[in-house]
């Protein structure tokens, strides 16, 4: 499925990052979620797709490579009580090589910098990539 | 570890705050794991309890109670960020505990006091469209989501 512009820079620029919260599942049912920093979004091809990274193994990691499904959310509201939200689902491909591995790779510093008492770190290269394939969208309002 | 640990400490509040009081609830929904914003409308002891609008969240509830919710910094200055996981409860129409809960918030008793606050200046009718359900989450477990390698350990587990 493709995103269409507006969905896209709300993923990218809304609230000010391009920090999403990823909702996976174990294999015994449980939710983990996680904000995570999109790497890219590559819309060339016939379904849109979202990359972010692991840069160490964590629970994400872990589910996704049981359960393949997961979705992306965000949402940003206001002192009124207006949220303005994004959920998409979608199912997902693990990169640990190749040249799309690679290339992503090399965005990590930029586009996920590890703070720590106000100095960026250098970010260790990903243990891998997730790939997340977009299926469907709910946009609200 | 005893039921008496605090998982809902002084640091969450703070997100919670920041966040004018909503937080991200996530569960699962036709097998998949999704997440959708709610307001907090009583948080007490380890539980954060809210008003629920929509049937199709209940009816996934009662297929699955697993639940998880994440606070944290969507501009991303906040290096504190937590994930709680735990179980749902949910309250219908009728029941004492829905009552509550709904009287607690049409009158603005709700804990903490800074959620009055926000409820005040709020859409009701964007918040909470319709009371239909009250729903308790009972967390037993917190995790660390700051950026570093010990985030995807629990810091906490009753």
């Amino acid at each position: 499925m493709k995103l269409n512009d507006e969905v896209v820079d709300f993923l990218l620029n809304g609230g000010g990052s391009n920090i999403v919260l990823v909702s996976t599942v174990s294999e015994f049912g449980v939710v983990n979620l996680s904000p995570r920093a999109i790497l890219d979004i590559d819309r060339s091809g016939a379904e849109d797709k979202i990359y972010f990274n692991h840069v160490f193994p964590n629970k994400t990691l872990y589910n996704l490579r049981k359960n393949p499904k997961a979705s992306i959310s965000k949402y940003i509201s206001n002192v009124n009580g207006t949220v303005k939200m994004v959920v998409i689902t979608g199912r997902v491909n693990n990169l640990t090589s190749g040249d799309k591995y690679e290339e992503l790779a090399k965005l990590s510093p930029q586009r996920m910098p590890v703070v720590r008492k106000g100095i960026v770190s250098t970010v260790p290269k990903p243990v891998a990539i997730t790939e997340f394939i977009v299926e469907e969208v709910e946009v609200y309002p | 570890m005893g039921s008496d640990v605090v998982l809902i400490d002084n640091n969450v509040l703070e997100l919670l705050k920041l966040n004018n009081g909503i937080f991200a609830f996530g569960f699962v929904r036709d097998g998949l794991p999704v997440c959708y914003p709610r307001f907090a409308v009583e948080v007490e002891g380890n539980s954060i309890t809210f008003i629920e609008s929509d049937v199709k969240v209940i009816e996934s509830l009662k297929i699955s109670n697993k639940v998880a919710i994440s606070l944290f910094d969507w501009e991303g200055n906040t290096v504190k960020s937590f994930q709680l996981k735990g179980w749902a409860e949910v309250f219908e129409k009728g029941t004492p505990y829905f009552d509550e809960i709904v009287k607690k918030f049409e009158s603005r008793t709700m804990k903490p006091s800074f959620l009055n606050e926000m409820a005040n200046r709020m859409n009701e009718r964007i918040i909470i469209p319709k009371k239909e359900f009250v729903v308790k989450l009972d967390f037993n477990i917190k995790y660390s989501q700051a950026p570093s390698a010990q985030s995807a350990k629990p810091i906490i587990e009753i």
